[in-house]
This record gives C-alpha cells, sequence and structure tokens, in this order.
C-alpha cells in the first residue's frame, strides 16, 4: 500500500508538471502570436506612411472632391479618454507603376482617355491611378533656416542652404480600358464622372517638355478599429482611404487601441506655439483632436514660397506639413490565458499632463487587475494578456526641407 | 508436528484488484492527457500554426526577384509563401516558398518547407475565401478528395484571408474551423463553424 501511495503521488506530480507546463507553453505561444501580429500591423503601416504624399504632396482632387483637395495625410483622434481608438488615412503614388502621359484631349473635352509612352505591366482595368504634374516654379528653391531647430545638427555643406521643391497638381482617375498606349478613364461614380472634372486644375498645368503628367498607381488605405464590434476588437483597412463608404475589410483581431500622435511643421501656428516643450517653436507634436484640423492639402490661395520657408518672419499662411506619425497598436491574445498571467493594467498611450501635445497619443491606462468584467469596457473582458509597440515613421514625401 | 497456517507475505486477490483498478484509472487519466486529441479543433490548431508560419516566412523571405515577377505574370501582389492543401489521402496541408531558379532562368519553383497530416479521424470538408468570425454559413466551397487549395502570403506581411473548415470521418458532431486573417497569418480557431 505504502508503494502504490507514493506512486500515486508520483503520478500526480508528473501530471501536475505536464498541466502547468502545458499551459505555459499554450500561453507562450499566444504572446509569439501577438508579438507577430504586432510586427506586421507595424510592417504594414509603416510602408503605407513612407510613401505617405508621393507625388501628391499638397493633396489630390477625386470624383467625390472635384474642386476641394484631399489631405495626403488625415487623422481622425477618437477623443480624450480610455479606449477611443483613431483613425488614419494615407494616400500616395506608387512609383513602381508608373508612365508618362504623352498627349491628353484637347481643353474643354472630357479627360477620359490619354495615350502614355509605354503601359506598365501591372496595370488592371479598374485600377486607381494618380495623374500628377509637377511644377517646380511654384514654390521656388527654399532656403534653409539661418538658425536650425534644436534637435538637428548645425550644417556645414555650403550647397546644402536651398531645394527646388516642386508643387504637385494631382488628381485620381480609375482605368476603364486598355489599349496598346492609350488609357481610358471611368465617367462612372465614385472614381469618375462625365467630365473627370477632378483633373481639370491639374490638366491645365501641363506644359511639355518640362511639367508632362505622371501617371502612378494610386495608393489609399485608412485604418481603424471596428467600432461596432469591440467584443472581437477587429483591426479593419479601407482600401479606398475611407473615401468611399462602408469598403472596410478585417484585417486581425484582438486590437483594443490604436492611437495615433503627429508632428507637423506649420508656418502660422509656428510663432510661440511650443506645446510639446521642445523649444522648437514651428514644429510640434499633437496628439488630440487637434490633429483632425491638420491638412496637407493646399486650399487656400496665394500660396507663396514665403510660406513655405523656414524663414522665421514672414510665414502667414496656414499650409501644414508632416514631418513624423507616431503609431501605437495594442493587441490582447484571442483565447483567455490559461495559467493566470494576465495584464494588470494596459498600457498609457499618453503623457500624463500634456495629453494634447505629445509624442503617444491621448489614451490613459485602464486598469484591469481586481476590475469585475461588467465593470470594464467590452473590449477589455476577460483574462488575457496585452502587448503594445510604437512606432514613428518620418513622412519623407512631405516633410522635405522641414 | 502441525501445519499451522502459513504466514508468507502476499496479497489478497481483493488488494490486488484494487491495486490494478486504481492503476487503471490512474494510466487512463494519464493517457487522456498526454496521448494526442484527434478531434477537428485539434487538427484547426496545427492547420492554424502552419498558417502562422506561412505568414512569418513570407515576411523574412522578402520580395521576389522583378525578373521572376514579370515572367510568371505574378503582378500586382506576388506571393512568397502559401498554405497549400494537397491532393492526397490522407489530406496534407503544406508551407511552401516560392523559390526563384538562379540567374539567367526567370523560373521560380514552389519549395515545401513543412507539412501536416490530418488524422483519418478528421475530414477538412471544405473552404471559405474570407475570414469567418462569426459563427454561421459554414464552407462555401466543398472539397473533394483531388481539390486543392491555395492560401497565398505575402512580404508585406499580409496573407489572403481564408477559413478552413474541419469534422470527423465518423460523422459525429465535433466541428471546427480555422480563420486566416489577412494581418500576419493572426489565424483563430473555433470549436464551431
Amino acid at each position: 500500500m505504502i508503494a502504490l501511495i507514493v506512486s500515486s503521488l508520483l503520478v500526480a506530480m508528473i501530471i501536475g508538471i505536464f498541466t502547468q507546463m502545458s499551459a505555459a507553453y499554450r500561453t507562450q505561444q499566444q504572446v509569439a502570436e501577438l508579438q507577430q501580429v504586432l510586427q506586421a500591423s507595424e510592417a504594414t503601416i509603416e510602408a503605407d506612411l513612407r510613401q505617405a504624399g508621393f507625388r501628391c504632396a499638397q493633396g489630390f482632387t477625386w470624383a467625390g472632391s472635384p474642386a476641394s483637395p484631399i489631405s495626403a495625410l488625415t487623422i481622425t483622434d477618437g477623443g480624450t479618454g480610455p479606449q477611443q481608438p483613431d483613425q488614419i488615412a494615407i494616400f500616395y503614388g506608387d512609383p513602381s507603376a508608373q508612365a508618362q502621359v504623352t498627349a491628353v484631349p484637347a481643353s474643354g473635352q472630357p479627360l477620359t482617355t490619354v495615350t502614355v509612352d509605354a503601359v506598365d505591366a501591372s496595370w488592371a482595368i479598374g485600377d486607381k491611378v494618380l495623374f500628377s504634374v509637377a511644377d517646380p516654379g511654384v514654390l521656388g528653391r527654399l532656403t534653409f533656416e539661418a538658425t536650425p531647430p534644436p534637435e538637428e545638427p548645425p550644417t556645414s555643406d555650403p550647397n546644402s542652404g536651398t531645394a527646388t521643391i516642386p508643387y504637385y497638381y494631382a488628381c485620381v482617375l480609375q482605368i476603364s480600358n486598355i489599349n496598346g498606349t492609350t488609357i481610358s478613364f471611368s465617367t462612372v461614380a465614385p472614381w469618375g464622372s462625365a467630365s473627370n472634372a477632378q483633373c481639370d486644375v491639374a490638366r491645365r498645368k501641363i506644359a511639355l517638355p518640362d511639367k508632362p503628367a505622371m501617371l502612378y498607381k494610386f495608393v489609399a488605405r485608412a485604418y481603424r478599429i471596428d467600432p461596432t464590434r469591440k467584443d472581437l476588437s477587429v483591426f479593419q483597412q479601407s482600401p479606398s482611404g475611407a473615401l468611399v463608404a462602408n469598403d472596410w475589410t478585417d484585417l486581425g483581431i484582438g486590437f483594443t487601441n490604436f492611437q495615433i500622435a503627429s508632428r507637423w511643421y506649420s508656418a502660422a501656428t509656428g510663432a510661440g506655439d511650443n506645446s510639446d516643450g521642445d523649444a522648437d517653436a514651428f514644429r510640434n507634436w499633437y496628439s488630440s483632436t487637434n490633429q483632425n484640423f491638420l491638412s496637407t492639402a493646399d486650399v487656400l490661395s496665394g500660396v507663396t514660397p514665403a510660406d513655405y520657408s523656414k524663414s522665421l518672419g514672414g510665414a502667414t499662411n496656414s499650409l501644414e506639413v508632416p514631418l513624423q506619425v507616431s503609431v501605437s497598436f495594442v493587441v490582447r491574445t484571442t483565447r483567455h490565458v490559461v495559467d493566470g498571467t494576465v495584464t494588470g493594467a494596459t498600457p498609457e498611450l499618453q503623457v500624463a499632463g500634456n495629453v494634447d501635445a505629445n509624442d503617444l497619443g491621448n489614451s490613459p491606462k485602464v486598469q484591469l487587475a481586481g476590475v469585475a468584467d461588467a465593470s470594464r469596457p467590452q473590449e477589455l473582458r476577460g483574462d488575457n494578456i496585452y502587448r503594445y509597440a510604437t512606432i514613428k515613421v518620418d513622412t519623407r514625401n512631405l516633410g522635405v526641407n522641414r | 508436528m502441525s501445519r499451522g497456517r502459513s504466514h508468507h507475505a502476499g496479497f489478497t486477490l481483493i488488494e490486488m484488484m484494487v491495486v490494478v483498478a486504481i492503476i487503471g484509472v490512474l494510466s487512463m487519466l494519464a493517457w487522456n492527457l498526454i496521448s494526442p486529441n484527434l478531434d477537428p479543433a485539434d487538427s484547426a490548431e496545427q492547420a492554424s500554426m502552419l498558417m502562422r508560419e506561412t505568414a512569418r516566412r513570407a515576411t523574412a523571405g522578402g520580395a521576389v526577384r522583378g525578373d521572376v515577377v514579370t515572367n510568371l505574370g505574378l503582378a500586382p501582389k506576388p506571393p512568397r509563401t502559401r498554405l497549400h492543401v494537397l491532393a492526397t489521402t490522407p489530406r496534407k496541408i503544406a508551407v511552401e516558398r516560392l523559390q526563384e531558379d538562379a540567374l539567367p532562368l526567370h523560373s521560380a519553383n514552389w519549395i515545401q518547407i513543412q507539412s501536416m497530416t490530418i488524422p483519418t479521424e478528421v475530414k477538412l470538408v471544405g473552404w471559405r475565401p474570407s475570414a469567418v468570425l462569426i459563427n454561421g454559413g459554414g464552407p462555401s466551397v466543398l472539397l473533394n478528395p483531388t481539390d486543392e487549395v491555395v492560401i497565398q502570403c505575402y512580404p508585406t506581411s499580409q496573407c489572403d484571408a481564408a477559413t478552413l473548415y474541419f469534422d470527423t470521418s465518423t460523422g459525429s458532431s465535433q466541428q471546427a474551423r480555422a480563420v486566416l486573417m489577412p494581418l500576419g497569418g493572426s489565424p483563430v480557431v473555433y470549436d464551431s463553424w
């Protein structure tokens, strides 16, 4: 009997160890999943942000807004407070698929066909293209600041004092047919209209041979957490940049927060605006609803080189230029944790005391340990492990020389 | 010389039966914990692990060589890896990588990296080319033994969305589905359709 008791204890102990190890393995497997999902999220949005504004740095027009340009970067803050995720829309021309326009219809005729030098093999009927004309004469050669911003080292290169930055007139069209080097465009909503008037301004700016129109594959992306399925916490992408209603597609689940902060150069608000406390009055981090009103779209008239100049004295126009975007994701396990290793609180995605002007966001942490499910936001219910990541990306096509 | 009762050490039949019964119960408990469970959810879980590996390998593998993309007509989204449900008996699910041939060739071949065999007790009934997060509907495409399914992953860390549906070959009511979401695979397994 003694032998039986001892062996029973041994078996029980072995079973206990096995159960614990299995639970730990499953937990670590879930954590590995989280890390992979976080990495994939970062990679996806980072690639878009790096190209944001390519050949449409001052915005673009489309059939849904033929007169007022859309900003190449649009941030919609969800609000200040816990669990109010943000939304971001990013637009650019994809330089890996491009063609030069060699002929357009005569002035006054609808822009329904163009001839190009060569059709990119990857283009297909239904693709959206960015029709973009670069005008280097609008802004002229810009002069660097006499005193560089505090975070930049002083330059000793005598040739780096000026740079020519083109002004882009851009609009969006949808391919309806390809015949040789002739491309036809849709005249049907949402991406076309009878005359494709969204391109009227851009086509008037064509001046061969120096200022041709170029076609690039148009890339539009918007990202958000689905506000209607909080229990699943679905991260979504809109392939139209949320310009077209209800075209969100699911990317992944378990995303409980998505915070955006952005750093902008603004000549107009520059004087005296140093709310982020970095001693640079022209470049500020914005992290709350103040981002909703920042725009790369030049809807003002009479933009002059002086408006773009970093000269501290002469800027009066309110065109803004994004320099960096900070993106934070919070992801939780999709199944409840089995070995009791749960997260006690969600991460703090803000700087306390300065929620409007920091490089994280405006979302305080939410206490989970000791708080009953019924008292938590729906997306934070259950015992889970949480992981988060923040990336900062330079918006190089938009922030040139800023 | 009397022959009294023998005092040799030993067990009675009752004692032996109790011991055997206890050992039997313990063994059964241990076996249930340790042995592979051949239910559909386990196969779905295994398939989801392969999905995750397919996504990871796509990111790690990087972009497909430009001349191969052109030659094979892979634009605009050249895949780097794929999850391949093979037409075999029993069913196999494989992770495959697109391996370019050395220049001057502009071709490439799918190379199998790893695979799983679905147990004969479990049946891969069908699939749906979208991520089904809410129960209902079941597969949109039923799979015959000779049918194959390909789910592609791209170097951008994204994969095609898909849902694989499993049940048992014996006709019991056990069901499971493995949902592959675009972002890095991020598969989820549900114990129902």
